[in-house]
């Protein structure tokens, strides 16, 4: 690991005794550690590029991709053609991947996703510059257009409230930041920041049970 | 380091919205390596916006799974031609699976290339050296020795072809008093008119005297030049028809144009 910053290396709750807290963390630890060791085999195949790795990483997360990728870019062949080129992306970076990065699903996700964006906003270019408070919104509420794979927001999304669905789309399925999306929203940009905290904090608590 | 306080910044969030800036991704990246508890806060977070993303799971093309497989190995076979691409931060295997898979340890290898090297060296000085050098020699002197017996062989075949067809005459020259056990035969062709010496053997000429052939045809002497100094073998001398007699004479250096009769050596008739 690179010494980016100089901090003891000591388990700061253990030392401290924090009540509560370390319990909690110990619990989740333990957790993150069975998934660890199975991801973590995984991901060294994917490094030796074997390639049954990726036909098992395929088989685990293409739903998830394809079905983020097909947000995005609203068109089953392009969202065919944009979950091949991650698919190639990742083959040609999982050395770039290292677990102080987080998780690997996020970093796959992440760079499918950020694939997905590029390809959509070239799209766009040619078509409709920027993006709209409507458009953003049709992107996980609107069935009837595109009545094949669009999201039932009001369904699965139901846990998030407006205009935290709103804000997530356009910063997840559109790659805005939080400037822009004030900016379109004509919110300030605060609000933004502070309601997308909170929408990924219910996240937090609805996803891990 | 205030763990709570950390993860209340809010600057997890940030970073997993993509909304930090690269230095403070790299601090981000670091404490989460260095405290498990951040590291647990930023993955259950993670976990949180993974959530979010399954919420449109979709199943993709069945055929899509094959195609992109076979882009796959496409993308190997292009890239086993190219060097392979080396992280900085991130080793492709281990350094123990590096060792294990060298299988010799470094030093061995490092001594192994100077073993070669030095052998090397060592066959590149034999090489050079002056033995190598004779043996060249030689080589060079066998092979003109090849060369000039190659040539004796192929011009004593032409001479025993002309000795052995019966259409050609070889006479025998008798020698004279003063010429000694002198032994000289002459061979003609009829058709080609051709003259050739046969082996002559003649007593020592002094450096400023040459021997000289002469035909005699119908009593009178015809010049067929002078004999080479070294002659074995066949030597062709000038051509003749209907010649009655061959005679050699000691001349003058570079012979004379009518034979001095009285240092006639050898005399033959056809």
């Amino acid at each position: 690991m690179d010494y980016c910053c100089d901090r003891p290396r000591t388990h700061y709750f253990v030392k401290k005794g924090i009540p509560g807290t370390f319990e909690q963390t110990s619990w989740q630890l333990a957790k993150i550690i069975r998934l660890d060791e199975d991801e973590k085999r995984l991901v060294e195949a994917l490094k030796a590029r074997r390639k049954e790795a990726y036909s098992e990483l395929y088989d685990r997360y293409s739903a998830s991709l394809y079905g983020v990728v097909l947000q995005v870019v609203k068109s089953e062949e392009m969202a065919a053609d944009v979950l091949q080129e991650s698919f190639i992306k990742v083959w040609r970076f999982i050395d770039k991947y290292d677990s102080s990065k987080g998780r690997f699903f996020t970093w796959v996700l992440n760079l499918t996703r950020n694939t997905a964006i590029d390809h959509w906003r070239s799209q766009q270019r040619k078509a409709t510059p920027g993006l709209t408070a409507e458009a953003a919104e049709s992107i996980i509420g609107s069935t009837s257009e595109n009545p094949g794979h669009a999201l039932d927001a009001d369904k699965a999304l139901a846990f998030l409230g407006e205009p935290e669905r709103t804000l997530m789309a356009m910063n997840y399925l559109q790659g805005y930041s939080q400037r822009e999306i004030a900016k379109q929203l004509d919110m300030p940009v605060g609000t933004v920041k502070t309601k997308m905290r909170n929408a990924l904090r219910l996240l937090r608590e609805t996803f891990n049970t | 380091m205030d763990i709570p306080s950390y993860i209340a910044s809010g600057i997890l969030e940030a970073y997993v919205l993509g909304e930090v800036s690269p230095e403070e991704a790299r601090e981000v990246a670091c404490l989460t390596e260095i405290y498990p508890e951040l590291k647990a806060e930023l993955e259950a977070l993670q976990q949180g916006m993974e959530g979010f993303a399954r919420q449109f799971d979709q199943a993709p093309p069945a055929a899509l799974k094959g195609r992109i497989m076979t882009a796959l190995d496409e993308e190997a076979k292009s890239t086993e031609a190219r060097i392979p691409p080396v992280s900085s931060n991130t080793p492709l295997i281990s350094e123990e699976e590096e060792k294990r898979k060298a299988g010799i340890p470094l030093y061995l290898q490092i001594a192994a290339a100077v073993g070669v090297l030095l052998l090397g060296i060592w066959l590149g000085n034999q090489l050079n050296s002056p033995e190598l050098e004779t043996l060249n020699q030689q080589v060079a002197e066998l092979s003109t020795q090849q060369e000039s017996l190659e040539k004796k062989l192929s011009s004593q075949s032409q001479e025993l072809a002309l000795l052995a067809d019966p259409a050609n005459q070889l006479i025998e020259l008798a020698p004279q008093p003063i010429a000694g056990n002198a032994t000289v035969r002459v061979l003609w062709q009829p058709d080609a008119k051709s003259t050739f010496l046969v082996n002559s053997t003649l007593p020592d000429l002094k450096d400023d005297q040459d021997y000289q052939l002469w035909a005699l045809v119908d009593g009178t002497p015809v010049d067929l030049g002078v004999l080479p100094r070294r002659g074995e073998g066949l030597t062709q001398m000038a051509s003749i028809e209907n010649p009655d007699a061959f005679a050699i004479t000691l001349e003058p250096k570079g012979g004379s144009k009518v034979p001095t009769l009285t240092q006639l050596m050898v005399i033959g008739e056809v």
